[in-house]
């Protein structure tokens, strides 16, 4: 980041700024003759202008044009000119306007990047210290303001300033004594507003301190939640956090009086002006040295002077508010032990594989300056397996991140091949060296499983030669990376793969070995077919639909599953995918709200079944009133199983005690609503009757043909030769819904269409489905033994020469752990360097050597398998 | 089956007797009807337990596992009875097989709606405490009778 203020501004909008002084400039000529304007307009309406007549002191000829210049046509001729010089000033202030914002957002999307491309550069203790709500703060509103002023940095000084410049001209040109008078106060304010920006400066300063301290306030107050209930201490954070306000309160209000302080300055400034012109011009006038229309030019003109000059003020304000606001950011963010800034040269190919590791005297501090390796000596044999034990905080794991090169040795050196791991480019580094860590700083992206596993492979993107997109010349001027996010990223060859199915294949080979295979499959049968693979295994899921019916027809239970049949009712889907015949891709046809479009309104009447609807739907109110009589509407079983919304069952009460008559429309159009989410076989209603029941069926093919062709692609329907895109895989194979009122008939499907698929070899196409499942936030959607899974796996993927697990081994439970430890015996054999960290002695079996550290030194040396 | 009907039959089971005839809709409404073949084992002895069963029709068994390995049927599961709230209200693993003797309807009511149930209404909280009074009874005097 530049130094200061001044210098990013120049370096980075030198020549947005001069083509905005330019415009500025181009457009006074114009801004002097709209003044000009009203004044010749008042003398030609006083009957001052005399004869020859004439415009911007150009003599008029009595005829123009075969028209004669009469003083009705000369003043058409005036307005006319007004009008069009109205226009030009907007114009000029319209593209003053668009480059404006467009340098300020540049300027905005610039410096927020900068700052969190530094924060990208942070090493790992500065995580320690700070919260990513207190960056986000600093991202926000500070940012924001200061960008705006780099949009008004020449701008508006050039524009407004000259403005001034302009009036005051003409202003002198009128009499010099008058703009002398107005003009009087002005270096007045120029004097008094300086020093009390001065402390409106420090004030702002402290109010944004004072705004992150309490944004990282709150940020503990979350993650300690637990804590605070647990011990009490509501009372006291409620105090500690008053207390916070409060600072924010007493910084704000002196502020915002300060500010005020110097508007009313400004205010005084502007308002003192027209007396001075009301006592001197009157006197003028009185004299006859003044005309009554220069009077009324200079008044006007100098009302217009008010809004440049509140303007310039406020700029300046503005300008100081940036330079402060740029040097909390710069300290904020511009630390002094950054990580070196990432290189454009293209990766070095070394093999680390088959080198030992040889740690020298390393010495590591932390923040607080204890020690928590204390001048260590060990080497790593290459291809073997090495457990760091002992104590949580004894120095294993600062020892195993170091070997990772996430944190820099304060002495000695690590080396690897003969080079030292700290001064290593990370494109050699942590791509030959794989690091799976529990702590903070680790864990799942919100994004698809096989996103997650991938995430170590994403190196570089693919670009085509197709050229600059808008997007990217964009992010390039605004000193953004310009590398396409839409862009194929994997390496795939660092997964020993081709393409990305030879990937994916390796993706769900790893997984199974890590004992994910199962949760995977599960998965993917649940999972909506994702567009890529629908059209690929479409004929198997087809082919699968018959083998599971012949399959449940051979265990006698082929009543388990009801198949959608165009010709019958299916009592196991609702009201509304009997009628559609198919599942709502978007929101055209909202299942809760039917009648809402329009096109079904009608179709619903053409068809004759509002009204046998609204009867259904009077009868599932009256049983819903009836049955959830007394109880809240808002109670937990009234949300979990009433066919009705709390308000439709508060609304569906008053109506019950009005009658029929006091039913508006939309109550009207709410009943007929009502039995579309009716599951007859569910909800044993009685409401959806067998005549019903026919009705939908008629309708079902009559709404086929009469479907919309913009509206056709809202339904997907159920077809017995296609897929389903709406529905999931299982769905998809059942072609029809589980019947519920068979005992277990949910379970012993699930488990006969898991076998119909294994059978059919389509067990990989299913768990390639699953790869595609979105692990949420943070892998919330997950367990956390299967989390730590992906974390493995996506080390595993890489092939790395180096792999430590940082914690991890304690972590996982202990299915996972044996098979881990087994891979990672085969990592060894194959001449991977193996190392773990972690704190049971337990798990140390099986590893070539043991070392135990302990406050900072190595106390012990072992052969694992001695044990 | 509708709703009314099953309320109805509700309604004759003893266990329901002074239940509000509304609240019998509601259990009727928001448990699942299921039926069972004859032959299932509905409740296995050891497993843990997420519903409570009232039997509309049919009959079923009840085993208990014995130390030797064998199973002793100790009773039969009419219609009209609620079963399998011991697990639930005790917070212990199934403590008995129950095995469908002829095909069955029930209404399985999960553990969350059970105590939903119980909870918001106190009838039948009282009719759920009848029950077990009664089986507690039985036993007392069974005991009884053996000495």
């Amino acid at each position: 980041m530049e130094p200061d203020f001044r210098r990013f501004l120049w370096r980075y909008s030198l020549r947005a700024q001069l083509s905005l002084l330019a415009l500025a400039l181009a457009s006074f000529p114009f801004l002097w003759l709209y003044y000009e304007m009203p004044k010749e307009i008042v003398a030609l309406i006083g009957g001052d202008m005399g004869t020859p007549r004439h415009l911007f002191g150009i003599e008029l000829p009595d005829r123009i044009l075969g028209i004669e210049v009469t003083t009705g046509v000369l003043l058409g001729a005036q307005c006319f000119l007004l009008l069009a010089l109205v226009v030009v000033n907007q114009r000029f202030r319209f593209a003053i306007e668009r480059l404006r914002i467009d340098t300020a957002e540049s300027a905005l999307r610039r410096i927020r990047f900068q700052a969190l491309d530094l924060v990208l550069r942070f090493p790992q203790a500065a995580f320690r210290q700070r919260t990513a709500a207190e960056t986000m703060a600093s991202m926000g509103g500070e940012i924001e303001s200061l960008s705006v002023h780099v949009g008004d940095a020449v701008a508006v000084p050039a524009y407004q300033g000259g403005t001034i410049v302009v009036i005051m001209t003409f202003l002198l040109l009128q009499d010099p004594l008058l703009a002398v008078a107005a003009a009087v106060l002005y270096p007045l304010a120029m004097i008094i507003v300086p020093g009390l920006q001065r402390r409106v400066n420090r004030l702002s300063r402290d109010r944004s301190r004072l705004m992150r301290g309490l944004g990282e306030r709150v940020d503990e107050t979350f993650r300690l939640i637990t804590d605070i209930h647990a011990n009490d201490q509501t009372r006291w954070t409620r105090a500690f956090l008053g207390a916070r306000l409060g600072e924010v309160f007493r910084t704000r209000v002196a502020l915002d009086r300060l500010r005020f302080t110097i508007a009313t300055v400004n205010t005084l400034v502007q308002q003192a002006g027209p007396v001075a012109f009301y006592a001197l011009g009157g006197w003028l006038v009185f004299q006859g040295r003044l005309d009554i229309g220069t009077l009324v030019a200079v008044i006007a003109a100098h009302k217009d002077m008010a809004t440049p000059w509140r303007e310039l003020l406020e700029w300046y304000q503005a300008r100081e508010d940036a330079r402060v606001k740029y040097e909390n950011t710069l300290r904020l963010y511009n630390r002094a032990d950054l990580r070196p800034p990432p290189s454009d040269a293209p990766p070095e190919h070394v093999a680390l594989r088959g080198q030992a590791i040889v740690i020298e005297d390393v010495i590591l501090r932390d923040e607080s300056d204890s020690r928590l390796l204390d001048r260590l000596r060990l080497t790593i044999a290459p291809a073997s397996s090495t457990a760091l034990v002992g104590p949580a905080g004894g120095g294993r794991e600062a020892l195993a991140q170091a070997l990772a090169g996430l944190i820099e040795p304060t002495g000695g050196r690590i080396a690897i091949a003969g080079r030292d791991l700290a001064a290593m480019a990370p494109s050699l580094r942590n791509r030959r060296i794989a690091y799976v860590g529990t702590g903070t700083g680790t864990g799942l992206q919100s994004r698809t499983i096989a996103d997650n596993l991938a995430f170590g492979l994403q190196r570089a993107p693919r670009v085509d030669g197709a050229g600059e997109t808008p997007e990217q010349r964009d992010a390039r001027r605004c000193g953004n990376p310009a590398d396409p996010l839409d862009a194929d990223w994997i390496d795939y060859e660092a997964a020993g793969v081709t393409d990305a199915a030879g990937l994916q294949q390796r993706m769900i080979a790893v997984m199974r070995r890590l004992g994910f295979g199962d949760t995977l499959f599960r998965l993917g049968l649940h999972s909506r077919l994702p567009d890529g693979v629908a059209a690929e295994i479409a004929p198997a899921v087809i082919a699968a639909r018959a083998l599971l019916t012949r399959k449940l027809e051979e265990a006698g239970e082929a009543d388990l599953v009801v198949h959608f049949d165009p010709e019958h009712y299916n009592d196991h889907a609702s009201l509304a995918e009997n009628l559609l015949f198919g599942i709502p891709t978007d929101g055209t046809f909202d299942v809760d709200r039917m009648t809402d479009n329009a096109f079904m309104q009608s179709f619903l009447t053409d068809c004759a079944l509002i009204e046998p609807l609204r009867a259904a739907g009077e009868r599932i109110a009256a049983v819903m009133i009836d049955i959830f009589a007394g109880v809240d509407p808002e109670h937990e079983m009234v949300r979990r199983f009433a066919l009705v919304t709390p308000a439709e069952l508060r609304r569906l009460r008053v109506l019950a005690g009005l009658g029929e008559t006091a039913q508006t429309r939309d109550d009207r159009l709410m009943l007929i609503n009502l039995p579309f989410r009716v599951v007859a076989a569910r909800h044993r209603l009685d409401a959806v009757d067998a005549a019903l029941k026919t009705a939908v069926i008629e309708a079902r093919a009559l709404l086929v043909d009469r479907m919309p062709p913009d509206m056709a692609g809202a339904v997907a329907r159920f077809m017995p030769d296609a897929v389903n895109p709406a529905a999931s895989l299982l769905d998809n194979i059942l072609h029809g819904r589980i019947a519920t009122d068979r005992a277990g008939a949910a379970t012993k499907v699930r488990r006969a269409a898991a076998a119909v698929l294994e059978d059919m070899g389509l067990g990989e196409a299913v768990m390639r489905v699953g790869l595609a499942y979105p692990v949420g936030i943070a892998g919330a959607r997950l367990a956390p033994g299967e989390r730590h899974r992906i974390a493995i796996g996506r080390a595993l993927l890489r092939r790395p020469d180096v792999i430590v697990l940082d914690d991890v081994l304690d972590a996982l439970d202990s299915a996972c752990r044996t098979t881990v430890i087994a891979i990672l015996r085969e990592l060894a054999a194959e001449g991977v360097t193996v190392i773990a960290s972690f704190g049971d002695m337990d798990h140390a079996l099986g590893f070539d050597r043991v070392i135990t550290i302990e406050r900072g030194r190595i106390v012990r040396t072992a052969d694992g398998d001695v044990k | 089956m509708s709703l009314s009907e099953d309320a109805a039959t509700l309604a004759a089971v003893p266990l329901f007797q002074g239940v509000d005839p509304a609240r019998l809709k509601l259990i009727a409404f928001t448990a699942e009807r299921q039926t069972v073949p004859a032959g299932t084992v509905l409740v296995r002895q050891g497993e843990p337990g997420d519903a409570v069963f009232v039997v509309l029709s049919g009959e079923a068994s009840v085993h208990v596992d014995t130390a030797d390995g064998g199973a002793l049927q100790v009773g039969m599961v009419p219609a009209g009875t609620l079963f399998g709230e011991v697990a639930l209200l005790a917070d212990v693993a199934r403590t008995a097989t129950v095995k469908t003797e002829t095909e069955m309807v029930v209404l399985r009511l999960g553990a969350d709606l059970f105590f939903d149930l119980v909870q918001e209404f106190p009838s039948v909280g009282i009719a759920v405490m009848r029950e077990l009074a009664r089986r507690l009874d039985r036993s007392t005097s069974l005991l009884r009778d053996r000495h």
